[in-house]
């Protein structure tokens, strides 16, 4: 634990946690834009910047990275980091002056419009980074990469080709602040040629990264729900069987043994496809059957078979 | 040969004083790029030639740069009991006139530089003496160089084998006393104790910052992990800068032995060396240097007995000027895009690959071998109170003798422009002078006084830096100039912090307006404001100091840029 004062308030924080963390826990504001709970500190956005005095040396820090030590000294208000951050905001509405998180940021802090002196562009994309944070951390398929230096750095897929790794799970789209990326889930359509037609089946495309996915079909309801690469890589990546996938998350009804009714006969134990269900002993000669629903693929052939009717 | 006990140094160091003043002639050629770039690899080639051809007993070796690079291609002569030539500029056309001097034993006069009667390589040690008795009358015309104003003023510490030793021999590196400092170490030393010495010395990075390299390694040394590593930063981005490219095609050794040092002291058993991978011929000297010592024994397991263990690793990058920065460079070194990463953590405490690590520029590991064999207090005494040493400092832009020189810290920039720059060379007065590479402060004559000091020029608005020094004539304009810097900027910053990329991208929009002719009073004021939040909110010094350049010639320089806003009623 590491005791140390923020805005003149003492405060308590984890060992490990940074000032961002600390500040959030007590209810302090601060403002970010490239921060996540589920990904690394970045410290790219320079907006949650606070003065830290650490042994009578005071410094300008993004909050984000820096270690909640014991006793530091933070003002997230002072003039200085006010003077930092109003430039930073006024630079992101030179960027983005039509990106709602932007604006919405600046008329909190009173900022109208960038000074006129700067430039303007008119892009979308921050560059906060957590689209690409997101596919390399969490998803682990770096699909996507910053790509360019300098001052013409974009988000992108290799090459500006195809983004060969990306699964289209649209973590990116999910993650993005300010709404540039978009998932789209496209109904089946017909392609049709002289020679007849041929159904396309659902789709998802990620125009930004050149990719189209298949959709897997729920085989019970009949609905689209996920792009196949994704369980693919799901299936690979956390060992589940093949089959798991077949049915969608609100399709998904486990098979429930009434033990009153069960034998411990295990037949449905051989007939179950891929192993899910097991005897379980229950003492003495008792034995009844039990569903793993780690790897119940919800088939329900148990179900059919069983012939004292005791899975539902 | 392989040796293992720190007394086998002798013999290879009497092979090396055999090959460095040879029964025989021996010819050099100063073969590092800027050689190389006047026509040094043809002479080099030609002299070869013609030595066979006319069976001349001589040996040809290409060796380093001496710092005379505005003389370029530069051979030396050195013959038997007589002092050592240097001849420059040698083109090819007058390699048959060099060398039928050499067989008669005259001297090309108006070519001949210098003359070394004796090499003074290092203080507190006998010189390396090549003439005995009197100098002949022939030679007598030639000015020995310590009694020349190029030589007399510097205080070769670092650079003392540029120019002399072969860089792709490691004999003659031991000639001259290398790896005497390792064997003193590994012998005598304490690992505290180097670092003692070292803090005693009040070494301060030669790279930018100027963070006292002590402190570092004891943060180091006092870090916990099972494996640390030494990390020499041979980046060297920028522009107009070639010191460290020239070290390293000279003198080699020296920093593997720097580094060998600073590995025992701060508990390392390997290391790294990032090079800019646009040094192809240094590179390649790098890596036969680090060979040769690895064969010696100087490198490797069981170092000279001693059972410390070091290797070495030369990794190539790419040349950005932001993997300079410490923390980049280790994220380029991981195969990660060169980023700065946030710091805490510092890299003495989790460095490259999460371990605790010390990143050293090249000219600083450089010192090291002086300062063990020497002493920290004999280092001290070199330089100013706060700034202890020598510095490489590269001359550059308008000076009549481009080239490198190496000074005591505390030496006025006048007097290195008057002495070695030898003035603007176009007749014209100097306007105005950048210390520190692109991200210092451009500086006016008015401050020509000030010392090389990390403190003055600091305190001016400045750095010390890797030890660039730009000179600009009155001819330059200084809008221009800021242009120039801002551009470079929007080109090599990464792009991470948006305090940097969207400000220097908006720098560079202020200053095009104000070229065009309609930049506003208004324009400058947002300068000043974004100036000094960048160097706040910034993640990285590049981005911290990107605005440096425009600021400082705004303030030095401010009718020149004043006289180019938009007039009221224009």
């Amino acid at each position: 634990m590491a005791t140390l004062k923020i805005n003149g308030k003492k405060i308590t924080a984890p060992e490990g946690a940074t000032i961002l963390e600390a500040a959030r826990e007590h209810d302090i504001k601060i403002p970010t834009l490239c921060s996540n709970e589920a990904l690394k500190p970045y410290g790219a956005c320079r907006l949650c910047i606070v003065e830290v005095t650490k042994n009578g040396r005071t410094t300008i820090e993004t909050s984000c990275t820096y270690p909640a030590e014991d006793g530091l000294e933070v003002k997230t208000e002072s003039p200085r980091v006010a003077e930092g951050r109003k430039l930073v905001i006024e630079l992101y509405l030179a960027r983005c002056p039509n990106v709602k998180i932007i604006r919405q940021l600046a008329e909190e802090y009173g900022i109208k419009e960038s000074a006129p002196q700067m430039g303007k562009d008119n892009d979308y994309c921050i560059l906060c980074g957590l689209c690409v944070r997101a596919c390399n951390e969490v998803v682990k398929a770096g699909a996507i990469q910053f790509a360019g230096s300098g001052i013409n750095k974009i988000v992108d897929s290799p090459f500006h080709k195809t983004a060969e790794d990306c699964v289209a799970c649209g973590s990116c789209a999910f993650i993005c602040p300010t709404g540039i990326i978009k998932k789209n889930d496209l109904p089946s359509t017909s392609q049709c040629t002289p020679e007849g037609c041929t159904q396309t089946g659902a789709q998802r495309e990620i125009l930004n990264w050149q990719v189209e996915h298949k959709l897997k079909v729920c085989t019970k309801c009949g609905n689209p729900y996920a792009p196949e690469p994704h369980l693919t890589k799901i299936t690979r990546q956390y060992y589940f069987l093949p089959e798991f996938f077949n049915i969608c998350p609100s399709c998904r009804q486990y098979p429930v043994v009434d033990e009153d009714k069960c034998l411990g006969c295990g037949g449905c134990m051989e007939a179950c496809p891929i192993g899910a269900l097991e005897l379980e002993d229950k003492g003495g000669y008792d034995k009844k059957a039990h569903v793993f629903t780690g790897n119940c693929t919800a088939c329900h052939t148990c179900e059919d078979y069983c012939p004292m009717k005791a899975i539902s | 040969m392989k040796i293992n006990r720190a007394s086998d140094l002798s013999k290879i160091k009497k092979q090396g004083l055999e090959l460095l003043s040879p029964a025989t002639t021996r010819i050099t050629v100063g073969s590092a790029t800027c050689g190389l770039a006047k026509g040094a690899g043809k002479v080099l080639e030609a002299l070869k030639y013609e030595v066979k051809k006319k069976k001349i007993q001589a040996e040809v070796v290409a060796v380093g740069c001496n710092g005379l690079c505005y003389a370029e291609p530069i051979v030396e002569v050195i013959q038997p009991g007589k002092p050592r030539i240097t001849y420059g500029p040698v083109t090819v056309e007058r390699v048959g006139e060099l060398l039928k001097a050499i067989k008669t034993g005259k001297v090309v006069q108006d070519l001949a530089l210098a003359r070394h009667d004796e090499e003074a390589y290092c203080p507190n040690i006998a010189p390396l003496k090549y003439a005995k008795g009197k100098v002949p009358a022939a030679l007598s015309g030639i000015k020995e160089y310590r009694k020349q104003d190029f030589f007399k003023n510097q205080l070769k510490l670092v650079s003392k084998n540029a120019g002399t030793i072969s860089p792709s021999r490691i004999e003659e590196y031991i000639a001259l006393d290398g790896y005497k400092a390792l064997a003193k170490v590994l012998t005598e030393m304490k690992p505290e104790d180097v670092i003692k010495e070292v803090t005693v010395s009040k070494l301060r990075g030669r790279g930018g910052a100027g963070f006292p390299t002590g402190l570092k390694w004891q943060a180091c040394r006092s870090a916990a992990g099972d494996k640390k590593y030494i990390v020499c930063n041979g980046s060297e981005g920028d522009p107009e800068i070639g010191m460290h490219r020239s070290f390293l095609e000279s003198d080699p050794q020296a920093i593997i032995e720097g580094m060998a040092i600073a590995g025992y002291a701060v508990g390392a058993e390997a290391g790294y060396i990032y090079v800019n991978d646009r040094y192809v011929v240094a590179l390649e000297r790098l890596e036969e240097a680090i060979r040769q010592a690895e064969q010696t024994g100087l490198l490797g397991s069981n170092i000279l007995g001693s059972g410390l263990s070091f290797s070495l690793k030369v990794k190539r990058g790419g040349g950005a000027y932001v993997c300079g920065e410490e923390t980049a460079l280790l994220n380029a070194l991981e195969g990660l895009s060169g980023e700065p990463r946030p710091r805490p953590p510092y890299p003495a405490q989790q460095g490259l690959f999460g371990k605790p690590t010390v990143v050293n520029n090249i000219e600083t590991l450089a010192n090291i071998p002086l300062i063990a064999l020497h002493g920290g207090k004999w280092f001290a005494k070199i330089g100013t109170a706060s700034s202890t040493g020598t510095k490489i400092v590269a001359l550059s832009g308008a000076v009549a003798q481009p080239g490198w020189v190496e000074v005591p810290l505390g030496t006025p920039v006048k007097a290195i422009i008057e002495t070695f720059g030898k003035g603007t060379g176009t007749g014209k007065k100097v306007k105005a002078f950048q210390t520190g590479g692109p991200s210092g402060g451009v500086l006016p004559a008015s401050l020509l006084n000030i010392k090389l000091d990390y403190d003055q020029l600091t305190k001016a608005g400045s750095l010390l830096g890797s030890g660039g020094l730009l000179v600009m004539d009155e001819g330059t304009d200084m809008l221009d100039m800021a242009k120039f810097l801002t551009d470079f900027f929007a080109e090599e910053t990464c792009g991470k912090c948006s305090t940097c990329r969207e400000g220097v991208k908006r720098l560079q929009e202020i200053i095009d307006s104000i070229m065009q002719g309609y930049g506003t009073k208004e324009h400058l004021n947002l300068v000043k404001r974004m100036a000094a939040a960048m160097s706040d909110t910034a993640a990285c010094a590049l981005g911290k100091t990107a605005a440096v350049p425009f600021l400082s010639v705004l303030k030095h320089f401010p009718k020149e840029v004043e006289g180019k806003l938009l007039r009221k009623g224009a």
